[in-house]
């Protein structure tokens, strides 16, 4: 009995030998080579273009992330398995992916970022250019409240974009320029559009002007051409050119004066009623105009029975060539202001009678504004 | 006596293998981690402290590393997660304060700007008291008195983002703000010295 209860005993620890024996035969045959080292490559692979492309290649990062993740799942899922059914070759697979993808997120926001700044800086300078042309084609123009709201919140923006690219987030500046840019470029289509429309009486004035040099010509006598985008008041004698002065215009210059009170210089063919000196004027000298003529007069009529103008509203008078000017800017409620010596010599040069034409501008839409800011790229 | 040697060591190499496989994964201080990681990102460390919680999150994505390549090995020892685990829980509040205290600081600079903007603001009403009217200032100055309106929506605009929480971004149109205030401030100014001199 003894010698059979041994026996068991030492067949059961052979067998136990035997089976661990087997399974170390089994593992280090077939063993799986841990995928760590591909893993943690990945891992830090990631973290690094984590720190790098931030927002500029947001895509590639996502997928490595996506690959990690996967490597990730299937590690667990075969750390499930008993050890001798275990592969890993996929999560190094995933792995070598997601190694592969940061790094070409790592490359690519490189490039990104390097193109961004470039596209950035040549923003800014296309911004800084438009808010230079706003301020030289459009600051003198009687824009109303909303147009100078929107170009200021433009401005403002624009601002903001330029502190951000200083600090770096160049994405929020991207984005600031790019709503400045946009504003403003809505705007001056706007604006452009107002402009074109009034020019399209451009052949009118130049008809108008012609006429007046051709009488001045014919009557051996003085003119006087207003040209308000030029802001310049020209004097010819016997059909030429004589004298040119800076002018300062209505607060509202562009278009046709229609009543009283709206601060537009009006336009049209006029002349000289009064010459004015001492007490009857307080801006030195003056030269009265006859505004209203008669067009003014039947334009007037027409608004008023288009319902265009309340019962109340009166057409205006007492529009004049005055002194006090040279300010450059316009601020008068209609008139046109010299400065004083050039009004002396204007009032010297004319006499009642002397025909006054007073247009929109000489040169043509297109030779006033030249450079065109729709050709921005961003 | 050398036979139960002999039959002791496949018994021992049982008991080792069965001793190691049981060694546990230490989930209790990984999901303490996760938890302590978690309550840093409600103080908004990502937008505060970006790199401080990053560094967190790179240690929590190597313990889980750690973690399994343990597991694929026949013998598994958690001690490095476990110490990587505890270096987490420790500086995990670190982090949250140094994002609450950077907010803070955040704030108290916005704020400081606000101020400065408003001290700007009235310093140019004051000036627009006494900036040239006539007729040709008077254009002028409505044209400064509406871009003044902007700023005062814009200042406006950062103490409701502020008061949202939206920091970051606001600081930059706060700053801005100043940056053109300022230069309304210079304009008239100019305005004024040019009446002065004539």
């Amino acid at each position: 009995m003894v010698v059979k209860k041994n026996t068991i005993y030492r067949l059961l620890c052979v067998l136990v030998f035997a089976v661990m024996a087997i399974i170390c035969i089994i593992y280090l045959y077939n063993k799986p080579e841990n995928p760590e080292a591909e893993v943690h490559e990945a891992r830090l692979k990631i973290s690094q273009a984590a720190n790098i492309t931030g927002p500029y290649a947001e895509s590639l990062l996502y997928a490595a992330r996506n690959y990690y993740d996967s490597a990730i799942e299937e590690w667990v899922s075969q750390n499930q398995k008993i050890i001798l059914f275990r592969d890993y070759s996929k999560i190094k697979d995933f792995s070598r992916k997601a190694t592969f993808m940061a790094e070409l997120s790592i490359g690519t926001s490189e490039d990104f970022r390097k193109n961004m700044l470039v596209e950035l800086n040549a923003n800014q300078l296309i911004a800084d250019s438009i808010a230079i042309r706003f301020k030289t084609h459009f600051s003198s123009l009687p824009l109303n409240e909303e147009y100078r709201n929107t170009e200021f919140q433009a401005l403002l923006k624009l601002e903001e974009g330029r502190i951000a690219f200083e600090k770096g987030d160049l994405m929020h500046s991207k984005k600031c320029i790019k709503q400045a840019l946009d504003s403003l470029a809505v705007l001056q289509e706007s604006i452009e559009y107002e402009l074109k429309e009034y020019f399209q009486q451009h052949n009118t004035w130049t008809k108008w002007v012609q006429e007046t040099i051709d009488l001045s010509k014919k009557e051996k006598s003085a003119a006087i051409v207003i040209d308000k985008f030029g802001q310049r008041c020209h004097v010819y004698q016997s059909g030429r050119l004589i004298a040119s002065f800076p002018a300062d215009l209505g607060v509202n210059w562009i278009g046709d004066k229609i009543k009283s009170g709206d601060k537009t210089t009006p336009e049209g063919k006029y002349k000289v009623i009064k010459k004015k000196k001492g007490t009857e004027t307080i801006y030195y000298k003056a030269l009265l105009i006859n505004y209203p003529n008669n067009d003014d007069r039947e334009r007037f009529r027409q608004f008023r029975l288009q319902g265009l103008l309340h019962n109340r509203d009166e057409i205006g008078a007492n529009i004049e060539i005055h002194g006090g000017g040279g300010k450059n800017i316009h601020w008068t409620d209609g008139c046109i202001a010299l400065n004083n010596e050039d009004m002396e010599q204007l009032y010297h040069l004319v006499r009642e009678g002397t025909p006054i034409v007073i247009i929109g501008s000489l040169r043509p839409f297109d030779q006033v504004f030249t450079n065109n800011i729709h050709a921005h790229a961003y | 006596m050398k036979k139960k040697i002999l039959f002791a060591i496949p018994s021992m190499m049982v008991m080792l293998y069965l001793l190691a496989g049981c060694a546990k994964v230490p989930q209790a201080e990984i999901d303490a981690a996760v938890a302590a990681i978690d309550k840093v990102k409600t103080a908004e460390a990502a937008l505060y402290v970006p790199d401080q919680l990053k560094a967190l999150e790179d240690s929590l994505s190597a313990v889980k590393v750690a973690v399994e390549s343990q597991k694929s090995k026949l013998m598994a020892d958690y001690g490095q997660v476990k110490n990587t685990l505890a270096w987490i829980s420790t500086q995990a509040p670190v982090v949250e304060t140094s994002a609450t205290k950077q907010k803070e600081q955040m704030r108290t600079e916005i704020e400081s700007l606000i101020a400065e903007v408003n001290a700007l603001l009235e310093e140019n009403a004051g000036l627009m008291l006494i900036a040239p009217k006539g007729k040709e200032g008077k254009v002028a100055l409505e044209t400064i008195g509406n871009e003044l309106n902007a700023i005062k929506t814009a200042v406006g605009e950062v103490q409701n983002a502020s008061a949202e929480g939206q920091l970051p971004v606001t600081i930059d149109k706060i700053r801005a703000a100043k940056v053109k205030a300022q230069s309304l401030k210079d304009e008239l100014n100019a305005a004024i010295a040019k009446t002065k001199k004539s």
